[in-house]
């Protein structure tokens, strides 16, 4: 795979009807990452990275622009081909409605539950494996709403790699957990993007939580605006093994 | 009170002393020659004497005195709290801008620290991630090497936080009204 050409956005603009107008939300946004990048989106809410996220994570089509993933237009994509895209795509938060009916062991084996021909044993297993490695298998058959913060946190990304994703899309899972849990988060995080050698898109209110992101990123006004660029020499020396070259183009 | 501190942890020479400084202190911003200014006050005061010539040990070098070291030991531990000083040049620019007219050379010079400080940021950045690969691969667990962790990820943080603040008095001087047309907008996220 060449060098940034994991998850490209290309002119991505994106808005809201609200009564007769068009909320702009997104604009003219435009990013890649490469394998084994850390990218984060820093910022308040409603600024629009939710957005972002999920319109690169194929959750959302944009109104204008182009979405690539591993060099396929997931934006022109048919349903099938969409889905089969999306499943390369892990989507990482802290829980929404199923996950609070959900043993723990079951929800971390969802993305891998549906039509992917795999047995409740396989999955279960899989999803035990993903547990352990994020530290948390005494969680498994616990209920979200026996788990602490920080569990939530070690749970979700133990769904984000089950799979074995390309790209993990992960949407403000590190704000406020405060300075030790981020920076364990942190390292946690970059040796899963090494075992895995997949990129990650991510948003954070602040820059505490885009510590070990070797690209950061800001709006302004919808646009997209880097703080840091990362060069192939970053995503090669961190965190201390080789993580391929990549380059970063300017944004909207 | 950096300079004697320095000294309070090992006797050094002028040179020694600013090259101390800048690893020590890479943000401070200290000039060039900031032992070369303070080493003459620290030694007036009896904070610091030139150390006894041994062997081939260069004559400029440097100690503090019992007095140096007991002072150093107070300001250490010292309970009482000192607020830092908001007095960046930027801040006090704009106190005295005439508007209108001289609103966008503000603008633009927000912009350049914006910038100078993302710069900052990712130059901090670089430093904490050299220090915490090195850390890893010596299996350093010790004491100093905690606190300079710790005070690079504040120094990054910082930074990449300045460079934020700045954005955001950029974009409201640009739009104090809010005037910008249905932009940033609530997304839900």
């Amino acid at each position: 795979m060449m060098a940034g050409d994991l998850l490209r956005l290309v002119g991505v603009s994106k808005g809201y009807a609200r009564g007769d107008q068009r909320l702009h939300v997104l604009r003219d946004a435009s990013l890649e990452i490469a394998p084994r990048e850390i990218a984060a989106v820093v910022g308040s809410r409603y600024e629009g990275k939710s957005t972002l996220l999920r319109v690169a994570a194929g959750l959302e089509q944009p109104d204008e622009g182009e979405v690539w993933f591993e060099q396929r237009e997931l934006t022109r994509a048919s349903g099938s081909e969409r889905a089969e895209l999306r499943s390369g795509i892990a989507w990482v938060h802290r829980g929404g409605s199923a996950v609070r009916l959900l043993q723990v062991i079951d929800y971390v084996g969802l993305p891998l539950a549906t039509g992917r021909g795999r047995g409740k044993r396989e999955v279960r297993e899989l999803a035990a494996a993903a547990l352990a490695r994020t530290g948390v298998s005494g969680c498994a058959r616990q209920r979200w709403a026996d788990l602490s913060n920080w569990e939530r946190v070690l749970v979700a990304l133990a769904r984000g790699i089950v799979a074995r994703p390309g790209l993990m899309v992960i949407d403000d899972l590190l704000d406020g957990l405060g300075p030790r849990r981020t920076q364990e988060a942190s390292e946690l995080l970059a040796s899963l993007v090494e075992e895995l050698s997949c990129g990650v898109l991510m948003s954070v209110s602040d820059i505490e939580g885009a510590l070990a992101a070797d690209s950061v990123l800001t709006f302004e006004r919808g646009r997209l605006k880097w703080i840091a660029e990362a060069s192939d020499a970053d995503i090669i020396d961190f965190p201390g093994e080789s993580r391929g070259g990549r380059g970063v183009t300017g944004a909207g | 009170m950096a300079v004697l501190a320095l000294l309070a942890e090992q006797s050094d020479s002028q040179a020694g002393v600013n090259r101390r400084l800048a690893e020590r202190y890479p943000g401070a911003r200290f000039a060039d020659n900031s032992a070369h200014k303070s080493l003459p006050s620290l030694e007036s005061q009896g904070l610091v004497r030139r150390a006894a010539a041994v062997g081939e040990r260069p004559l400029d070098v440097y100690e503090a005195t019992v007095k140096g070291v007991e002072l150093v030991e107070r300001w250490l531990y010292d309970s009482s709290a000192v607020l830092p000083a908001l007095r960046d040049e930027l801040r006090a620019r704009l106190q005295h801008v005439r508007e209108p007219e001289g609103l966008p050379a503000m603008v633009e010079a927000i912009e350049a620290q914006e910038q100078a400080c993302a710069g900052e940021y990712v130059a901090a950045q670089k430093r904490l991630r050299a220090a915490q690969r090195q850390r890893k691969q010596a299996g350093d667990g010790g004491w100093r090497g905690v606190v300079e962790i710790a005070l690079m990820r504040d120094e990054a943080i910082l930074w990449g936080s300045l460079a934020l603040r700045r954005q955001r008095m950029r974009e409201y001087l640009e739009d104090p009204a809010g005037m910008a047309p249905l932009e940033g907008v609530d997304d839900g996220g």
